[in-house]
């Protein structure tokens, strides 16, 4: 196992490199791309957010990184690097699968096998791909049950999954995305659909682990307040494409995609009156009809003839900063 | 922390189910998405053939009579095993053509099971419906009765009828039909608990007469396609069960001939005449798969519009 | 769990009462035993002479008393064509049914599942179109002519098998198949399909993101997900071998079963032994529908109780 090789002093290594990925879906109308020229990479001890509306791409780009796509979808372009090797290839993505890169996922009622049990789960994971063996399955399966913070870690090897909490079960998830101990952990949505104290809690869970085993996390959400409290970085996808780049703190105190600014807008926060509220006008975008310029054109305050005529490259417009929009123009150096 | 505008783009097509579909656009999806399914094609040739002959069958030109009998030609073999062109697929013990007798078999087989799932259509979803709209206790016992209906299948229900009246073709017809009933009404029942629920915003804010117009509105176009698409399904079952009891010798007698009782009467010449009951089998065959056909690729084009709708909310996550 | 089992076995003998009863109406109201067992020329006298005989002539009421209270204790009325007691005969032929059907059931058994699995594993491929083949093959021949297919190619060409008859092992082979293949047919493409359905479904595509491989997932995850629908389908499919397929099975292949027994009692007007063999069947499928529900009960926690 190479995973541990990479120690404090390689802050920056890059661990995952994707470039240009497009991902099909064929409908009866023509293939709808779910992710449509995506380029994004994440870095050792890095937490990355990707923020988008339903429907953007999100969630398509998450599995497509291990190179897995629900039928009919097909991946159409681009690659995928995992620390230089290609993901896409399937010897590699069976090694990297859940040793080196594992995925969490929204709604871990039914992201968990209904008809076995936590310790049955653990136990097939840490055999099969951790390759441990008679007791040391056992010992492990607790020390990860008590890792992500569950109590009476004996008793709750024997429960099937329906007998948990909701917040239990995302534990639970989490426990079995870190039996292989990977070195990035994809997040797709974890805390939708959970109380909101219980976010709060798998959210801290989540940082503190990704500090302490050193983890970097690809954060997957549609709530922009989950990415303020987790995020170093933020990227905004919309209609299967990269808009807008940047530090968080920038992000939120400077957004310059109008999208970016629109999803900023529509968080409520407690020092603003609720009325001032003013969500992103226009319907989310069918994907169907993939207008041929700028996807965000039609709902967009500010668009020009050129909006419409073709999409407007990611460009870097400072330092760690970059925009796809005909509005902000690029520092072109 | 609050979600972003979170309505995917499957929303839309979510609301549109019950909407009364356009019959011309209907039509042309169902036509360009025939054209891309080999299957579907296969099931309407073959399908629109048999019908075709059992309809035209009598007046066909160069074909013998079917009752002509011919001991001299007994067990003719069929062209390739030693055959000849007179009789394409051989004779039958007593010398009668194969060809002309399947085809005046068609007719026979075809026209009981497709009055017997028409009998079926018509009043299971009567009761379907009726279950449904008025509920309560009459719901209670049609649908009780379809289960009991369920642990009393057809052939069951054949024996002893058969028994008690002797056989005839009537009584074929009644055993198909009361053993595939209780299939429509639950799905006639089924829509219009669905129309109740998915319409109910709707037609509250309408008055009550207008409501259940509504109601009929819209339940129409979802049933024809339903029952259609159930219809098919329910004949390749029935022409398998007429065939199934003309064999038992329950239904048509001789010297009528039906494709079920060609079988019967051939298989004691398994050995010197092989052909009698392999060709009246291929023929029952050959027409249920057509219609299987015809009914998986009916049912594949109810599933593409379900799985376009997921394809559109996947991407979303 | 017990009381849910009582509620269950309940309805079932309720099911079961309902059924005979209306067995009862249409072999004792719209016709009798005596007149069915006469030829149709009898004089009525005669007939009346018959009935008396038979004790058809007391009034209904007391005459279905009899019949419920005779299948309470297993007395289903005496057969004028064997004279003997009518359950005596069908018990004593429903040994080589049930074997039938265990045979048939191992056919279906075995067939379905890999196919099933083999057709979703490989989704969309030569694999999937061919089994999707083998099943509209198989659910469009009429069980009876698979079963003279399979007498003229194994037993007359080849000669490796008996033609007829139940001797042993061997001569189960060709019945079992013959009505095996098509429900083989029915239930490969119900497994294929809800595998394809629960490898879309989250948890299997979790345990596809941890690196399990796609054999590894349909067998040990998604499969058991599957097996309480298998097991409700594979009794839908007992249930229509004991009331359809067994009798002409057993007819084309001479198998001495209840099915038989009853083809038989048609031609010799014995409508108390039809009736007979009828309420059997009838019972066996309600008792099938009832251990298909235990099964599933065992298989899946979350099936619900009520």
């Amino acid at each position: 196992m190479s995973s541990t090789n990479s120690n404090g002093e390689a802050r920056q290594e890059r661990l995952l490199e994707i470039k240009d990925l497009t991902v099909g879906f064929p409908t009866r109308d023509g293939v709808v791309l779910g992710v449509d020229g995506l380029t994004l990479n994440v870095g050792s001890h890095e937490r990355l957010g990707v923020v988008g509306e339903s429907g953007s791409g999100k969630s398509v780009m998450g599995l497509a990184i291990l190179g897995m796509v629900l039928p009919p979808g097909r991946i159409m372009g681009g690659s995928v690097k995992w620390r230089g090797e290609n993901v896409l290839d399937e010897t590699v993505a069976n090694r990297v699968r859940g040793r080196e890169i594992a995925m969490i996922f929204q709604d871990p009622m039914v992201s968990l096998n209904p008809l076995k049990t936590v310790g049955a789960q653990l136990r097939e994971l840490l055999r099969r791909r951790a390759g441990l063996e008679g007791a040391k399955i056992r010992q492990r399966s607790l020390e990860l049950l008590e890792m992500v913070g569950i109590a009476n870690p004996q008793d709750r090897l024997k429960s099937y999954a329906f007998e948990l909490s909701g917040g239990m079960r995302q534990r639970v998830m989490i426990a079995t995305a870190l039996a292989c101990e990977p070195t990035l952990l994809i997040a797709d949505e974890p805390t939708t659909g959970l109380d909101v104290t219980i976010q709060d809690q798998i959210l801290t869970l989540l940082h503190d682990l990704s500090t302490e085993l050193g983890v970097s996390v690809l954060m997957i959400t549609h709530d922009l307040g989950v990415v303020a409290q987790f995020c170093d970085r933020v990227q905004v996808m919309y209609a299967g494409r990269i808009v807008e780049r940047a530090p968080i703190a920038e992000m939120f105190a400077d957004p310059q995609h109008p999208y970016s600014l629109g999803l900023l807008q529509s968080v409520p926060r407690v020092d603003r009156d609720e009325s001032e509220l003013s969500g992103i006008p226009g319907e989310p975008l069918d994907r169907a009809q993939f207008p041929p310029g700028c996807a965000f054109e039609p709902r967009c305050g500010e668009s020009h003839d050129v909006c419409r005529q073709s999409a407007p490259p990611l460009v870097k417009i400072a330092e760690r900063r970059w925009v796809a929009c005909y509005n902000r123009p690029g520092d072109q150096s | 922390m609050t979600a972003v505008q979170d309505a995917g783009p499957g929303a839309d097509a979510g609301g549109a189910e019950g909407a009364p579909p356009e019959g011309t656009s209907v039509m042309a999806d169902l036509r360009s998405h025939l054209r891309k399914s080999k299957a579907g094609i296969a099931g309407i040739i073959i399908c629109s053939l048999f019908a075709l002959v059992a309809v035209v069958g009598p007046w066909l030109p160069f074909l013998p009579d079917p009752s002509k009998q011919s001991l001299p030609d007994k067990l003719t073999p069929p062209v390739g095993w030693g055959g000849t062109w007179s009789h394409p697929l051989g004779t039958d013990q007593l010398g009668r053509d194969i060809l002309a007798r399947l085809i005046d078999g068609a007719r026979i087989s075809l026209l009981v099971s497709v009055a017997a799932v028409i009998i079926a259509a018509v009043l299971g979803t009567a009761l379907g419906l009726i279950a449904g709209y008025i509920g309560g206790r009459i719901d209670t016992l049609i649908i009780s009765a379809a289960d009991v209906q369920m642990a009393f299948p057809g052939v069951l229900a054949g024996l002893i009828l058969v028994a008690a009246f002797g056989p005839s073709v009537w009584l074929v017809i009644i055993v198909i039909s009361i053993s595939s009933w209780m299939v429509f009404t639950r799905v006639g029942r089924g829509l219009v608990f669905t129309l109740k629920t998915t319409l109910f915003v709707e037609a509250s804010e309408l008055s009550g007469a207008s409501s259940r117009r509504v109601m009929w509105r819209h339940l129409l176009p979802n049933l024809v396609s339903s029952l259609i698409t159930l219809s098919v399904l329910e004949l390749a079952a029935a022409i398998l069960s007429e065939s199934a009891f003309a064999f038992l010798g329950f239904g048509v007698q001789p010297p009528r001939s039906s494709w079920g009782l060609m079988i019967q009467q051939g298989r004691n010449y398994i050995t010197d005449g092989w052909w009698i009951v392999t060709f009246a089998g291929l023929a029952i065959s050959v027409v249920v798969l057509g219609v299987n056909l015809l009914s998986l690729w009916l049912q594949s084009f109810n599933d593409v519009a379900e799985r376009e709708q997921i394809i559109l909310e996947r991407p979303g996550g | 769990m017990l009381r849910w089992l009582a509620k269950r076995i309940i309805a079932a003998a309720l099911v079961v009462f309902v059924v005979t009863s209306l067995v009862f109406v249409v072999t004792h109201i719209f016709t009798d035993p005596a007149t069915v067992s006469l030829p149709l020329e009898a004089t009525e006298e005669h007939r009346a002479q018959r009935r008396a005989a038979l004790g058809l002539d007391r009034p209904l009421s007391t005459q279905y008393w009899d019949f419920v209270s005779g299948l309470v204790v297993g007395d289903l009325g005496e057969s004028f064509w064997q004279s003997q007691p009518a359950s005596k005969l069908v018990l004593e032929r429903l040994p080589a049914t049930l074997k039938l059907v265990a045979g048939a059931t191992v056919v279906t058994v075995l067939l379905a599942a890999p196919l099933g699995m083999l057709a979703a594993w490989w989704e969309r491929r030569f694999a999937d179109h061919a089994v999707l083949g083998f099943s509209m093959a198989a659910i469009s021949a009429p069980p009876f002519w698979i079963g003279y297919l399979l007498i003229i190619v194994f037993a007359v060409q080849l000669g490796w098998v008996p033609t007829f008859g139940s001797a042993g092992f061997v001569s189960l082979i060709l019945p079992s198949l013959a009505i095996g293949l098509a429900s083989a047919g029915r239930l490969s493409q119900m497994t294929r399909r809800g595998i394809v359905e629960e490898l879309r479904k989250p948890y299997a595509v979790t345990a596809l993101s941890r690196g399990f491989s796609r054999s590894y997932t349909i067998v040990h995850h998604t499969f058991r997900n599957v097996a309480s629908g298998f097991v409700t389908m594979t009794g839908w499919e007992l249930t229509r071998m004991f009331t359809g397929y067994t009798v002409v099975i057993e007819v084309v292949f001479a198998w001495p079963g209840v099915g038989r027994l009853a083809i038989h009692a048609i031609e010799n007007r014995d409508l108390i032994l039809v009736q007979a063999a009828v309420v059997v069947l009838a019972t066996l499928v309600v008792v099938t529908n009832l251990l298909v529900d235990i099964a599933r009960r065992m298989i899946d926690p979350r099936v619900d109780l009520a």
